[in-house]
Protein backbone atom coordinates (compact mmCIF):
# COMPACT_ATOMS: atom_id res chain seq x y z
CA UNK A 1 0.00 0.00 0.00
CA UNK A 2 1.55 3.52 -0.96
CA UNK A 3 1.90 6.03 1.66
CA UNK A 4 2.33 8.68 -0.83
CA UNK A 5 -0.93 10.22 -1.96
CA UNK A 6 -1.98 12.82 -4.54
CA UNK A 7 -5.42 14.23 -3.87
CA UNK A 8 -7.73 14.80 -6.76
CA UNK A 9 -9.72 17.55 -6.76
CA UNK A 10 -11.12 17.21 -10.29
CA UNK A 11 -9.91 19.66 -12.59
CA UNK A 12 -6.32 19.70 -15.10
CA UNK A 13 -3.29 17.82 -15.81
CA UNK A 14 -2.82 15.79 -12.96
CA UNK A 15 -0.39 12.88 -15.38
CA UNK A 16 2.14 14.90 -15.97
CA UNK A 17 2.61 14.71 -12.22
CA UNK A 18 1.60 11.17 -11.61
CA UNK A 19 3.95 10.29 -14.72
CA UNK A 20 6.63 12.46 -13.06
CA UNK A 21 6.57 9.86 -10.06
CA UNK A 22 6.05 7.20 -12.30
CA UNK A 23 9.74 8.01 -14.10
CA UNK A 24 10.99 8.91 -10.63
CA UNK A 25 9.96 4.90 -9.92
CA UNK A 26 7.87 6.56 -6.51
CA UNK A 27 4.79 4.71 -5.85
CA UNK A 28 1.38 6.92 -5.22
CA UNK A 29 -2.09 6.95 -5.28
CA UNK A 30 -4.40 10.02 -6.73
CA UNK A 31 -7.21 9.95 -4.51
CA UNK A 32 -10.42 11.88 -3.07
CA UNK A 33 -11.24 9.53 -0.67
CA UNK A 34 -10.42 10.68 2.78
CA UNK A 35 -9.46 7.23 4.41
CA UNK A 36 -6.87 6.87 1.91
CA UNK A 37 -5.97 10.51 2.17
CA UNK A 38 -5.81 9.97 6.10
CA UNK A 39 -4.05 6.82 5.87
CA UNK A 40 -1.30 8.58 3.91
CA UNK A 41 2.69 9.83 5.14
CA UNK A 42 2.50 12.50 2.21
CA UNK A 43 0.08 14.20 1.07
CA UNK A 44 1.19 16.12 -2.92
CA UNK A 45 -1.75 19.08 -3.27
CA UNK A 46 -1.32 19.43 -6.94
CA UNK A 47 -1.78 22.71 -9.07
CA UNK A 48 -4.83 23.03 -10.79
CA UNK A 49 -7.40 25.59 -11.48
CA UNK A 50 -8.33 28.90 -9.53
CA UNK A 51 -7.47 29.42 -5.57
CA UNK A 52 -11.37 29.42 -5.09
CA UNK A 53 -12.37 26.05 -7.49
CA UNK A 54 -9.33 23.91 -5.72
CA UNK A 55 -11.21 25.60 -1.99
CA UNK A 56 -14.49 24.80 -3.22
CA UNK A 57 -13.41 21.35 -4.19
CA UNK A 58 -11.97 20.53 -1.23
CA UNK A 59 -15.10 21.67 0.75
CA UNK A 60 -17.54 20.02 -1.41
CA UNK A 61 -15.57 16.17 -1.00
CA UNK A 62 -15.03 16.82 2.46
CA UNK A 63 -11.51 16.73 2.81
CA UNK A 64 -10.73 20.07 4.53
CA UNK A 65 -10.71 18.22 7.80
CA UNK A 66 -8.30 15.21 6.90
CA UNK A 67 -5.81 17.63 5.34
CA UNK A 68 -5.70 19.33 8.32
CA UNK A 69 -5.50 15.61 10.49
CA UNK A 70 -2.29 15.58 8.49
CA UNK A 71 -0.88 18.51 9.46
CA UNK A 72 -1.29 18.16 12.97
CA UNK A 73 -0.08 14.98 12.73
CA UNK A 74 3.25 16.40 11.09
CA UNK A 75 2.84 14.72 7.86
CA UNK A 76 4.91 15.82 5.14
CA UNK A 77 2.46 17.94 2.98
CA UNK A 78 3.32 19.33 -0.88
CA UNK A 79 1.66 21.56 -2.58
CA UNK A 80 2.14 22.66 -5.94
CA UNK A 81 1.37 26.20 -7.67
CA UNK A 82 -2.26 26.33 -7.13
CA UNK A 83 -1.73 23.39 -4.42
CA UNK A 84 0.81 25.39 -3.07
CA UNK A 85 -1.01 28.52 -2.68
CA UNK A 86 -4.32 27.51 -1.19
CA UNK A 87 -2.07 26.63 1.88
CA UNK A 88 -1.99 30.57 2.08
CA UNK A 89 -5.02 31.98 4.52
CA UNK A 90 -7.04 34.06 2.17
CA UNK A 91 -6.69 33.91 -1.44
CA UNK A 92 -7.93 36.35 -3.37
CA UNK A 93 -8.43 35.19 -6.86
CA UNK A 94 -12.03 35.89 -8.46
CA UNK A 95 -13.33 36.42 -4.84
CA UNK A 96 -11.66 36.67 -1.49
CA UNK A 97 -11.70 33.05 -0.18
CA UNK A 98 -10.18 31.21 2.67
CA UNK A 99 -6.92 28.77 2.48
CA UNK A 100 -6.04 25.97 4.34
CA UNK A 101 -3.90 27.77 6.89
CA UNK A 102 -0.84 25.74 6.73
CA UNK A 103 1.65 28.75 6.05
CA UNK A 104 0.33 32.54 6.97
CA UNK A 105 0.17 34.95 4.34
CA UNK A 106 -2.10 35.67 1.07
CA UNK A 107 -2.37 35.09 -2.30
CA UNK A 108 -2.75 38.25 -4.57
CA UNK A 109 -2.61 39.02 -8.09
CA UNK A 110 0.99 40.08 -9.78
CA UNK A 111 1.38 43.96 -10.08
CA UNK A 112 1.70 44.98 -13.72
CA UNK A 113 5.31 46.01 -14.81
CA UNK A 114 6.79 47.60 -17.74
CA UNK A 115 7.68 44.97 -20.30
CA UNK A 116 6.71 42.48 -18.35
CA UNK A 117 3.39 40.07 -19.27
CA UNK A 118 0.89 38.25 -17.17
CA UNK A 119 0.12 35.60 -16.61
CA UNK A 120 4.05 34.21 -15.85
CA UNK A 121 4.98 31.92 -18.38
CA UNK A 122 8.31 31.08 -17.99
CA UNK A 123 11.78 29.49 -16.51
CA UNK A 124 13.50 31.27 -13.86
CA UNK A 125 16.47 30.64 -11.49
CA UNK A 126 15.67 30.12 -7.94
CA UNK A 127 17.66 31.90 -5.32
CA UNK A 128 18.05 30.81 -2.07
CA UNK A 129 16.56 32.54 1.42
CA UNK A 130 18.23 30.82 4.25
CA UNK A 131 19.92 27.30 3.71
CA UNK A 132 20.23 26.22 0.68
CA UNK A 133 18.86 22.84 2.19
CA UNK A 134 16.64 21.89 -1.25
CA UNK A 135 20.06 22.39 -3.31
CA UNK A 136 18.36 23.72 -6.37
CA UNK A 137 19.88 27.25 -5.64
CA UNK A 138 20.12 28.97 -8.86
CA UNK A 139 18.74 26.12 -10.64
CA UNK A 140 16.03 26.95 -13.04
CA UNK A 141 12.39 26.34 -13.41
CA UNK A 142 9.05 26.65 -15.22
CA UNK A 143 6.14 29.24 -13.32
CA UNK A 144 2.81 29.45 -15.04
CA UNK A 145 0.46 31.75 -12.52
CA UNK A 146 -0.76 35.24 -12.40
CA UNK A 147 -1.00 35.61 -8.16
CA UNK A 148 1.87 34.93 -5.78
CA UNK A 149 2.25 34.11 -2.15
CA UNK A 150 3.02 36.64 0.20
CA UNK A 151 4.17 35.05 3.56
CA UNK A 152 3.60 37.11 6.49
CA UNK A 153 6.44 35.48 8.20
CA UNK A 154 9.53 36.19 6.18
CA UNK A 155 11.34 32.98 7.56
CA UNK A 156 8.94 30.92 5.81
CA UNK A 157 10.12 31.72 2.49
CA UNK A 158 12.60 29.55 1.29
CA UNK A 159 13.49 29.99 -2.40
CA UNK A 160 12.37 32.64 -4.77
CA UNK A 161 12.93 33.93 -8.41
CA UNK A 162 13.42 37.26 -9.70
CA UNK A 163 10.78 38.68 -12.38
CA UNK A 164 7.91 41.84 -12.51
CA UNK A 165 10.24 43.95 -10.51
CA UNK A 166 10.12 42.14 -7.36
CA UNK A 167 10.76 38.90 -5.61
CA UNK A 168 8.36 36.07 -6.48
CA UNK A 169 8.10 33.14 -4.07
CA UNK A 170 9.30 30.06 -5.70
CA UNK A 171 9.38 27.77 -2.19
CA UNK A 172 7.91 27.99 0.72
CA UNK A 173 7.94 26.22 4.09
CA UNK A 174 6.74 25.86 7.45
CA UNK A 175 7.30 22.23 9.39
CA UNK A 176 6.72 19.45 7.53
CA UNK A 177 4.67 21.99 5.42
CA UNK A 178 6.29 22.83 1.59
CA UNK A 179 4.78 24.82 -1.01
CA UNK A 180 6.42 25.06 -4.73
CA UNK A 181 5.16 27.77 -6.85
CA UNK A 182 6.48 26.40 -10.45
CA UNK A 183 5.85 22.99 -11.71
CA UNK A 184 8.36 20.39 -10.56
CA UNK A 185 6.91 18.10 -12.97
CA UNK A 186 7.30 20.18 -15.99
CA UNK A 187 11.13 21.11 -15.57
CA UNK A 188 13.02 18.96 -16.92
CA UNK A 189 15.69 17.42 -15.18
CA UNK A 190 15.82 20.11 -12.23
CA UNK A 191 12.33 18.96 -11.61
CA UNK A 192 12.49 15.03 -11.08
CA UNK A 193 15.26 15.65 -9.16
CA UNK A 194 13.70 18.14 -6.81
CA UNK A 195 10.74 15.93 -7.05
CA UNK A 196 12.95 13.37 -5.60
CA UNK A 197 14.46 15.51 -2.41
CA UNK A 198 11.69 16.84 -1.31
CA UNK A 199 9.67 13.47 -1.46
CA UNK A 200 12.30 10.99 -0.20
CA UNK A 201 14.66 13.50 1.28
CA UNK A 202 17.41 12.03 -0.86
CA UNK B 1 14.14 40.81 -18.64
CA UNK B 2 12.85 37.26 -18.75
CA UNK B 3 13.78 34.62 -20.43
CA UNK B 4 13.37 33.88 -24.16
CA UNK B 5 11.39 31.00 -24.94
CA UNK B 6 12.05 28.30 -27.73
CA UNK B 7 9.41 26.68 -28.83
CA UNK B 8 8.76 24.01 -31.38
CA UNK B 9 5.32 24.44 -33.14
CA UNK B 10 4.58 20.80 -34.64
CA UNK B 11 1.88 20.45 -37.06
CA UNK B 12 0.56 16.93 -36.88
CA UNK B 13 -2.14 15.21 -39.72
CA UNK B 14 -2.81 11.65 -38.55
CA UNK B 15 0.05 10.03 -37.34
CA UNK B 16 2.86 12.48 -38.86
CA UNK B 17 4.01 15.86 -38.34
CA UNK B 18 3.72 17.24 -41.52
CA UNK B 19 4.94 20.97 -42.89
CA UNK B 20 3.21 23.38 -45.54
CA UNK B 21 3.60 26.33 -47.74
CA UNK B 22 0.71 28.71 -46.11
CA UNK B 23 -0.82 25.82 -44.75
CA UNK B 24 -1.33 23.81 -47.55
CA UNK B 25 0.41 21.13 -49.79
CA UNK B 26 2.00 19.61 -46.96
CA UNK B 27 4.95 17.19 -46.74
CA UNK B 28 5.58 14.24 -44.14
CA UNK B 29 8.29 15.20 -41.90
CA UNK B 30 8.21 12.32 -39.18
CA UNK B 31 6.97 10.60 -36.16
CA UNK B 32 5.82 13.46 -33.77
CA UNK B 33 6.99 11.01 -30.91
CA UNK B 34 10.37 10.93 -32.32
CA UNK B 35 10.82 14.49 -32.99
CA UNK B 36 9.28 15.50 -29.11
CA UNK B 37 11.77 13.83 -27.69
CA UNK B 38 14.64 15.21 -29.78
CA UNK B 39 13.65 18.55 -28.82
CA UNK B 40 13.02 17.70 -25.42
CA UNK B 41 16.81 16.44 -25.36
CA UNK B 42 17.85 19.17 -27.28
CA UNK B 43 16.50 22.35 -24.66
CA UNK B 44 13.21 23.21 -26.18
CA UNK B 45 11.34 25.09 -23.44
CA UNK B 46 8.12 23.86 -24.11
CA UNK B 47 6.18 21.86 -27.54
CA UNK B 48 3.22 22.71 -29.49
CA UNK B 49 1.27 19.85 -30.87
CA UNK B 50 -2.04 20.97 -33.53
CA UNK B 51 -4.03 18.55 -35.04
CA UNK B 52 -4.05 20.39 -38.13
CA UNK B 53 -7.30 18.14 -39.07
CA UNK B 54 -9.02 18.01 -36.06
CA UNK B 55 -11.67 20.64 -37.35
CA UNK B 56 -12.50 18.96 -40.58
CA UNK B 57 -13.03 15.46 -38.99
CA UNK B 58 -14.33 16.88 -35.93
CA UNK B 59 -12.38 15.65 -33.57
CA UNK B 60 -8.51 16.23 -32.04
CA UNK B 61 -6.59 12.80 -32.87
CA UNK B 62 -3.53 13.43 -30.64
CA UNK B 63 -4.35 11.88 -27.45
CA UNK B 64 -1.52 8.90 -28.17
CA UNK B 65 1.00 11.46 -28.74
CA UNK B 66 -0.15 13.32 -25.51
CA UNK B 67 0.45 10.46 -23.40
CA UNK B 68 3.51 9.53 -24.98
CA UNK B 69 4.78 13.33 -24.58
CA UNK B 70 3.84 13.09 -20.24
CA UNK B 71 5.37 10.05 -19.70
CA UNK B 72 8.32 11.19 -21.56
CA UNK B 73 8.71 15.11 -22.06
CA UNK B 74 8.77 16.94 -18.92
CA UNK B 75 8.27 20.42 -19.81
CA UNK B 76 4.79 22.13 -20.81
CA UNK B 77 2.59 20.87 -23.85
CA UNK B 78 0.41 22.76 -25.22
CA UNK B 79 -2.35 20.48 -27.78
CA UNK B 80 -4.48 22.22 -30.38
CA UNK B 81 -6.91 21.71 -32.69
CA UNK B 82 -11.01 21.04 -33.29
CA UNK B 83 -11.25 22.09 -29.57
CA UNK B 84 -15.05 23.36 -29.14
CA UNK B 85 -16.20 23.08 -25.48
CA UNK B 86 -15.13 22.49 -22.32
CA UNK B 87 -15.35 18.36 -22.62
CA UNK B 88 -13.00 18.47 -24.95
CA UNK B 89 -10.68 20.76 -22.76
CA UNK B 90 -10.87 18.81 -19.96
CA UNK B 91 -10.14 15.88 -21.78
CA UNK B 92 -6.81 16.87 -23.37
CA UNK B 93 -5.41 18.43 -20.07
CA UNK B 94 -6.31 15.43 -18.26
CA UNK B 95 -4.79 13.28 -21.20
CA UNK B 96 -1.79 15.49 -19.97
CA UNK B 97 -1.93 18.67 -21.64
CA UNK B 98 -0.74 21.42 -19.90
CA UNK B 99 -2.44 24.42 -22.02
CA UNK B 100 -4.94 24.08 -25.04
CA UNK B 101 -4.80 26.58 -27.68
CA UNK B 102 -8.22 27.57 -29.74
CA UNK B 103 -8.89 29.32 -32.55
CA UNK B 104 -11.84 28.18 -35.05
CA UNK B 105 -14.01 27.39 -32.19
CA UNK B 106 -13.42 30.40 -30.31
CA UNK B 107 -14.23 32.92 -33.10
CA UNK B 108 -17.40 30.95 -33.97
CA UNK B 109 -18.34 30.19 -29.91
CA UNK B 110 -16.64 33.49 -27.82
CA UNK B 111 -18.05 32.28 -24.95
CA UNK B 112 -16.16 29.19 -25.41
CA UNK B 113 -13.64 31.33 -24.29
CA UNK B 114 -14.46 32.84 -21.25
CA UNK B 115 -16.18 30.04 -20.12
CA UNK B 116 -12.72 27.71 -20.32
CA UNK B 117 -10.59 30.76 -18.84
CA UNK B 118 -13.07 30.49 -15.85
CA UNK B 119 -13.00 26.96 -15.38
CA UNK B 120 -9.55 26.00 -15.97
CA UNK B 121 -7.45 29.74 -15.38
CA UNK B 122 -6.40 31.67 -18.17
CA UNK B 123 -3.06 30.33 -17.97
CA UNK B 124 -3.81 27.25 -19.98
CA UNK B 125 -6.15 28.93 -22.35
CA UNK B 126 -4.17 29.88 -25.55
CA UNK B 127 -5.68 31.83 -28.53
CA UNK B 128 -4.06 30.32 -31.70
CA UNK B 129 -4.81 33.52 -34.60
CA UNK B 130 -4.20 32.51 -37.92
CA UNK B 131 -3.65 35.88 -39.37
CA UNK B 132 -3.73 36.32 -43.67
CA UNK B 133 -3.01 39.86 -45.19
CA UNK B 134 -6.24 41.04 -47.23
CA UNK B 135 -6.58 43.97 -48.65
CA UNK B 136 -4.79 46.29 -46.42
CA UNK B 137 -5.43 44.44 -43.28
CA UNK B 138 -4.76 41.53 -40.98
CA UNK B 139 -7.60 39.10 -40.68
CA UNK B 140 -7.94 36.11 -38.96
CA UNK B 141 -9.01 32.80 -40.60
CA UNK B 142 -10.73 29.48 -39.53
CA UNK B 143 -10.80 25.80 -40.25
CA UNK B 144 -6.92 25.37 -40.74
CA UNK B 145 -6.93 28.48 -42.31
CA UNK B 146 -9.20 27.60 -44.94
CA UNK B 147 -12.07 30.42 -44.32
CA UNK B 148 -11.49 34.09 -43.39
CA UNK B 149 -13.73 34.91 -39.80
CA UNK B 150 -14.18 38.70 -41.58
CA UNK B 151 -12.36 39.25 -37.76
CA UNK B 152 -9.37 41.78 -37.71
CA UNK B 153 -6.75 40.48 -35.83
CA UNK B 154 -5.72 43.41 -33.68
CA UNK B 155 -9.43 43.64 -32.72
CA UNK B 156 -9.63 39.90 -31.77
CA UNK B 157 -6.62 39.86 -30.02
CA UNK B 158 -7.73 42.44 -27.82
CA UNK B 159 -11.20 40.71 -27.22
CA UNK B 160 -10.19 37.70 -26.63
CA UNK B 161 -7.84 39.28 -23.63
CA UNK B 162 -10.66 40.81 -22.03
CA UNK B 163 -12.59 37.50 -22.14
CA UNK B 164 -9.98 35.42 -20.30
CA UNK B 165 -6.95 33.98 -22.78
CA UNK B 166 -3.55 33.77 -21.28
CA UNK B 167 -1.34 33.79 -24.19
CA UNK B 168 -1.29 34.11 -27.71
CA UNK B 169 0.07 32.16 -30.65
CA UNK B 170 0.06 34.44 -33.55
CA UNK B 171 1.03 32.69 -37.17
CA UNK B 172 1.27 34.58 -40.14
CA UNK B 173 -0.28 32.37 -42.67
CA UNK B 174 1.45 34.33 -45.44
CA UNK B 175 5.00 33.16 -43.83
CA UNK B 176 3.79 29.81 -42.82
CA UNK B 177 6.70 27.50 -44.69
CA UNK B 178 8.29 30.54 -46.65
CA UNK B 179 11.69 31.16 -44.90
CA UNK B 180 11.61 34.74 -45.42
CA UNK B 181 11.66 36.23 -41.88
CA UNK B 182 8.82 36.73 -39.64
CA UNK B 183 6.04 39.18 -40.26
CA UNK B 184 7.51 41.86 -38.57
CA UNK B 185 4.68 44.61 -39.35
CA UNK B 186 2.57 42.17 -38.03
CA UNK B 187 4.37 41.34 -34.92
CA UNK B 188 5.56 44.77 -33.48
CA UNK B 189 1.27 46.38 -34.42
CA UNK B 190 0.42 42.58 -31.89
CA UNK B 191 2.99 43.57 -29.29
CA UNK B 192 1.59 47.27 -29.36
CA UNK B 193 -1.47 46.48 -28.01
CA UNK B 194 -1.16 42.62 -26.53
CA UNK B 195 -1.43 42.55 -22.57
CA UNK B 196 -0.27 38.80 -22.10
CA UNK B 197 2.50 36.36 -23.54
CA UNK B 198 2.86 36.30 -27.50
CA UNK B 199 4.44 33.92 -29.22
CA UNK B 200 5.30 34.70 -32.63
CA UNK B 201 5.08 32.05 -35.47
CA UNK B 202 5.61 31.64 -39.03
CA UNK B 203 8.57 32.21 -41.56
CA UNK B 204 11.69 31.99 -39.38
CA UNK B 205 14.68 31.16 -41.89
CA UNK B 206 17.36 32.15 -40.65
CA UNK B 207 18.97 33.09 -36.55
CA UNK B 208 19.02 36.12 -37.41
CA UNK B 209 15.24 35.98 -38.46
CA UNK B 210 15.00 35.18 -34.15
CA UNK B 211 17.70 37.90 -33.44
CA UNK B 212 15.74 40.89 -35.45
CA UNK B 213 13.00 39.48 -34.44
CA UNK B 214 13.77 39.94 -30.26
CA UNK B 215 15.37 42.88 -30.64
CA UNK B 216 12.39 44.97 -31.81
CA UNK B 217 10.38 43.80 -29.75
CA UNK B 218 11.41 43.99 -26.16
CA UNK B 219 8.23 42.51 -24.43
CA UNK B 220 8.59 38.93 -26.71
CA UNK B 221 9.35 36.26 -24.16
CA UNK B 222 9.07 33.49 -26.65
CA UNK B 223 9.24 32.52 -30.62
CA UNK B 224 7.86 29.78 -32.22
CA UNK B 225 9.06 27.97 -35.30
CA UNK B 226 8.19 24.75 -36.82
CA UNK B 227 10.32 24.44 -40.56
CA UNK B 228 13.61 26.55 -39.32
CA UNK B 229 13.60 23.79 -36.23
CA UNK B 230 13.24 20.72 -38.42
CA UNK B 231 16.08 22.09 -40.60
CA UNK B 232 18.17 21.80 -38.06
CA UNK B 233 17.76 18.24 -37.61
CA UNK B 234 15.38 19.30 -34.31
CA UNK B 235 18.88 20.64 -32.61
CA UNK B 236 17.36 23.75 -30.41
CA UNK B 237 20.71 23.89 -28.90
CA UNK B 238 22.13 25.45 -32.06
CA UNK B 239 19.72 28.50 -31.65
CA UNK B 240 20.25 28.62 -27.83
CA UNK B 241 24.04 28.84 -28.60
CA UNK B 242 23.68 31.59 -31.06
CA UNK B 243 21.20 33.36 -29.06
CA UNK B 244 23.65 32.98 -25.70
CA UNK B 245 26.45 34.35 -27.92
CA UNK B 246 24.52 37.44 -28.71
CA UNK B 247 23.93 38.00 -24.66
CA UNK B 248 20.10 37.00 -25.13
CA UNK B 249 18.35 35.49 -21.97
CA UNK B 250 17.71 32.07 -22.56
CA UNK B 251 17.46 28.90 -20.10
CA UNK B 252 21.24 27.14 -20.65
CA UNK B 253 21.82 23.75 -18.83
Amino acid sequence: MSNLVIVDYEVGNISSLTNALLKLKIDHIVTDKIKKIEAANIIILPGVGSFDKAMSMIKKKNILRSLEKCKNQNKKIIGICVGMQILATLGYENKITKGLNFIEGNVKKINKSKNYRLPIMNWYEVKSNKKDDLKINNKIFYFLHSYSFNCKNKADLFYYCNSHNTKIPAVINKGNVYGIQFHPEKSGKNGLSLLQKIITGS
Amino acid sequence: MDKLRIIPNLEIKEDFVVKGFQYEGVRKIDNPKIIAEKLYKSGADEIIFIDTVASLYKRNNLFDVIDYASKNIFIPVTVGGGIKNLKDIYKLLRAGADKVCINTHGIKNKQLIKDASREFGSQCIVLFVQSKFIEQEYFCLTDNSRENSGLKVIDWIKEAEQLGVGEILLSSVDRDGSNQGYDRKLIQKACSIVKVPLIPHGGCGSLNDILELIKENKSLNAFSSSSFIYELNYDVKKIKNYLRKKKINIRYE
